[in-house]
């Protein structure tokens, strides 16, 4: 068994509503996987499921090898957890409630505790009381609780909800840091896709509680390319689409507000022409570098009829 | 299992850190000192001791004094005796005089108007002299069984039970019935109907014979005489010997009894008339002991004479019987099983501290034994309102607080965290009771001093055992402990249901705080099915039952029940909030 995490089939059911149905995907070690979902999309029913937050309906699933509905003490000593806002005892200050978890866990070696606040860097902070935190200085202490029992997965829910930029990118740093030079994989939910389009390496779209897509982020990218690496933003991308496809012979592929195409700069000039001399507007062209956000709505949209982009 | 502990120890560093702590830390302190300043307890001396300087004003007085107390002695013999006199069947009289009283009215006056002549409107000369007659006759009667009511029966120690509604109802109505009777001059301008009417509506509104009936039915209160005879023969007349005919107790004593009152008068004329200290309490102790010994006897025969009266009948039936108000079987045997020990082994209660005596004296002076149990009674209902707290917040507060989470995400299943987390509560209050136990005995000690007299223990109003003080501290400790982790047991399960840390610690607080209540002023005996009121197991080691929160006994309870209700009850919550709290998803 390679994959530190795989689900099979986990599903949850709140009585009639189905809120994650059979979703099934695995993640490797160094991996970072993103989970991608509107709000109610089932991301964080599925997270919850995977820290044992909630029970499971049916389904399973395997953290390191190990069933976290029949050994839950085993698959979850793996894993470090952030579930929304990490919140802790604020009587104390972030030193004890470090002890505090690192004895729940049987840690006995102290300087666990000073690695793993020296890594997520708030060794000059950390004996202040809780209470005085800021948001972001929560957030990393959150990351070293996650960090003590020297996991071989994060699981991060909704991390960066109330982070600035400047905490984003840091973050951000710190998550590529311990994927590629200590190996741990890490399974990250949000909805802010321009983020996880600079962190992740794979991609999982969740939607209505189904798993709808499942890929590496480049390839992703590059089924949006298929169709073009050029692109023509107008008013009236579907016409736009037919007069290049009759008059030209290229295949394109509508995308939002934009038609995708492959062609030469010399075409492209001739295209533009002819498409202001038809009356349409012509905002904008270039190279095609797909947002996310573009493949996120395309995906869901065609995942609601049944198409999908590859 | 280890890591239920590893669980409470980290839970229980983290708890003594709380804010809340120290407010808990500094209302405990406080009370503590109020408690001190305020403690006035009450002398509760039994000693029977005159307070003269000359030895000769003392045995004066005793001369004066000790055929009043004989006749104590006395009294409670003579209502054995009157128990026994076959001619003095109150239970018996009653009922025949009732009977005959019904008789007249249905049978003889009833036949009396029906005599009267029916062609004449009016009844003769003769009849209507005849029916007066026996008019007068059942008025007569009546009065008589109420007299016998009045006299014999209310508030006495009858033979008969009758509860008091009973007897207020067939008193009231007779009363009303002889004010109802028809005088002579009435009579004599009455037609036969008239007279047969009146009669038929004093027999409607007053239904003799349902009360007839009733009174028939009435129980007989039986007690076995060979039980009382004994009863007598060894309190009284093993120290007694009183001439046939007279009611006075002579110097012809015998027994213990002669014995005691030789010892007092052979040593006054030993020493004479002298203010040497040594012999005034010298001889103090000897008038003392005298008149313990018979105060011993008066109560084992009066408590054991209740007993047998009440037989087999509850609390709570009992209560309402003619005769018994406010009695409770557990104080009763508690009672006769303190003198029985005492009159077997020749000792008396000063000789010992009194168990559980909050608000008074234990012995003859105060004590920090006294003060300790005092000061404990506030400050451990003062620790288990905080750790119902603690408790109540332990789960569902930390849910709210968004807390749990960070431990669910832990590899300890729901089980291990409730355990844990229920343990390192048990261990809170083990720590704080014990600091507030050794805290209020230091300051008992400074400010009272301590001797270390033995404590008479009554278990379970049935044996009597001599304890250490200090053992029974401990016995005390170790009941509060329980008491404590029932509390915690409901609180837990209480903040499952309502998931607001105060709403729920005020509930559970709220149900301790009625318990008291209820304990204190209900008397049915079907309290004791409320778990919450068999807490407070020391109580069956009491032989004395004060205080200021309520302590009495609930009606019909033994320590066995009491225990099996609290294990029954402590394990229904635990598996009920175990239950509650495996199932639900943790989110805010």
């Amino acid at each position: 068994m390679n994959n530190v995490l795989e689900l099979k089939g986990l599903t949850k059911n709140f009585g009639e509503r189905v809120a994650v149905n059979s979703v099934s995907f695995s993640i490797m070690p160094g991996e970072i996987f993103g989970f991608l979902g509107a709000n109610g999309a089932g991301k964080s029913t599925t997270i919850k499921m995977l820290t044992g937050l909630t029970t499971i309906t049916s389904g399973d699933a395997f953290i390191c090898g190990n069933s976290v509905k029949y050994r839950f003490e085993d698959a979850i000593k793996n894993v470090g957890a952030i579930v929304e806002v990490p919140e802790f005892y604020n009587y104390l200050t972030g030193y004890q409630n470090l002890k505090y978890f690192a004895k729940l866990s049987n840690i006995k070696d102290k300087n666990q505790i000073d690695r793993v606040v020296s890594i997520v860097g708030l060794t000059d902070r950390i004996n202040e009381k809780v209470s005085k935190y800021s948001l972001g200085m929560k957030q990393r202490l959150g990351v070293a609780q996650a960090l003590l029992n020297s996991p071989r997965l994060l699981i991060l829910d909704e991390p960066t909800n109330g982070l600035d930029a400047n905490g984003i990118r840091e973050f951000r740093v710190l998550l590529k840091n311990l994927a590629h030079k200590e190996g741990i994989a890490i399974l990250i939910s949000s909805h802010i896709l321009a983020e996880m389009q600079l962190l992740c390496d794979t991609i999982g779209i969740i939607d209505n509680g189904n798993l709808i897509e499942v890929n590496n982020i480049d390839k992703i990218k590059q089924s949006a390319s298929i169709y073009g690496s050029r692109y023509i933003k107008c008013n009236a991308p579907n016409y736009a689409g037919r007069i290049i496809e009759s008059d030209y012979r290229i295949a394109v592929k509508v995308c939002n507000n934009k038609v995708l195409f492959n062609a030469d700069d010399a075409t492209i000039a001739r295209i533009i022409i002819k498409l202001t001399e038809k009356r349409i507007s012509v905002f904008g062209a270039g190279e095609v570098d797909a947002s996310l956000e573009d493949i996120f709505l395309t995906v869901v949209n065609e995942g609601k009829s049944g198409t999908g982009i590859m | 299992m280890k890591k239920i502990f590893r669980m409470a120890n980290a839970e229980l560093s983290k708890i003594f850190m709380r804010p809340s702590m120290f407010v808990l830390a500094t209302v405990l302190v406080v009370a503590l000192v109020l408690s001190f300043t305020f403690y006035k307890p009450n002398p509760t001396s039994t000693k029977y001791t005159y307070d003269y300087s000359f030895t000769g004003q003392i045995y004066t007085a005793f001369e004066n004094d000790y055929k009043d107390l004989e006749s104590e002695l006395l009294t409670s013999k003579q209502s054995i005796d009157d128990y026994l006199d076959e001619e003095n069947d109150t239970c018996g009289e009653f009922k025949e005089k009732f009977q005959s009283l019904k008789t007249q009215f249905y049978d003889v006056l009833y036949n009396t108007i029906l005599d009267a002549p029916k062609n004449t409107t009016y009844p003769s000369e003769a009849t209507l002299q005849r029916i007066s007659q026996e008019f007068l006759t059942f008025s007569e009667k009546v009065r008589d069984v109420r007299v016998l009511m009045m006299e014999k029966i209310k508030d006495k120690y009858t033979n008969i039970f009758i509860k008091n509604s009973d007897y207020n109802d067939i008193f009231g109505r007779l009363k009303s019935l002889g004010e109802n009777l028809p005088t002579q001059e009435q009579l004599q301008s009455f037609t036969n109907q008239q007279i047969m009417d009146r009669y038929d509506l004093i027999k409607e509104s007053y239904n003799i014979e349902g009360m007839n009936i009733k009174v028939q039915s009435l129980e007989k209160i039986e007690i076995d005489s060979e039980k009382l005879t004994e009863l007598l023969d060894k309190y009284f007349y093993s120290n007694v010997i009183i001439p046939i005919d007279s009611g006075e107790i002579t110097p012809e004593h015998t027994g213990k009894l002669k014995e005691l009152y030789d010892d007092v008068i052979n040593y006054y004329t030993e020493q004479g008339s002298t203010d040497d200290k040594a012999v005034v309490n010298t001889l103090n102790d000897k008038i003392a002991k005298y008149y313990d010994y018979i105060t011993i006897c008066s109560t084992l025969i009066k408590n054991n004479f209740e007993l047998l009266r009440i037989g087999d009948k509850t609390d709570d039936q009992i209560a309402s019987y003619n005769g018994f108000s406010g009695v409770s079987v557990y104080e009763l045997n508690n009672k006769v099983t303190t003198y029985e020990y005492f009159f077997n082994n020749n000792t008396f209660g000063y000789e010992y501290l009194r168990a559980f005596n909050f608000g008074s004296n234990s012995g003859t002076s105060t004590n920090a034994y006294d003060f300790t149990f005092y000061a404990m009674q506030i400050l451990s209902l003062l620790i288990t309102i905080f750790i119902i707290f603690f408790a109540c917040g332990m789960i569902s507060g930390e849910q709210n607080a968004g807390t749990l989470k960070m431990v669910a995400t832990r590899p300890y299943t729901r089980n291990k965290i409730y355990s844990g987390k229920f343990l390192a509560c048990v261990n809170v209050a083990l720590i704080l009771l014990g600091l507030s136990f050794v805290a209020s005995f230091v300051v008992g000690v400074a400010v009272f001093g301590f001797t270390m007299q033995n404590v008479l223990v009554v278990v379970n109003a049935k044996s009597v055992i001599i304890l250490n003080p200090l053992l029974l501290m401990l016995i005390y400790i170790l009941s509060i402990l329980v008491d404590v982790v029932f509390y915690i047991a409901l609180a837990i399960l209480v903040s499952m249901l309502i998931k607001q840390t105060t709403v729920s610690t005020a509930v559970t607080s709220g149900i301790l705080l009625i318990s008291t209540i209820i304990a204190g002023s209900v008397r049915s005996s079907w309290i004791r099915l409320i778990p919450s009121l068999n807490t407070g197991l020391y109580k069956f080691f009491t032989s004395s039952i004060t205080g200021m929160f309520s302590f009495s006994v609930v009606p019909n309870v033994t320590m066995v029940f009491s225990v099996l209700m609290l294990i029954i009850s402590i394990t229904a919550f635990d598996i009920l909030g175990r239950l509650l709290f495996t199932h639900r998803s943790i989110d805010k």
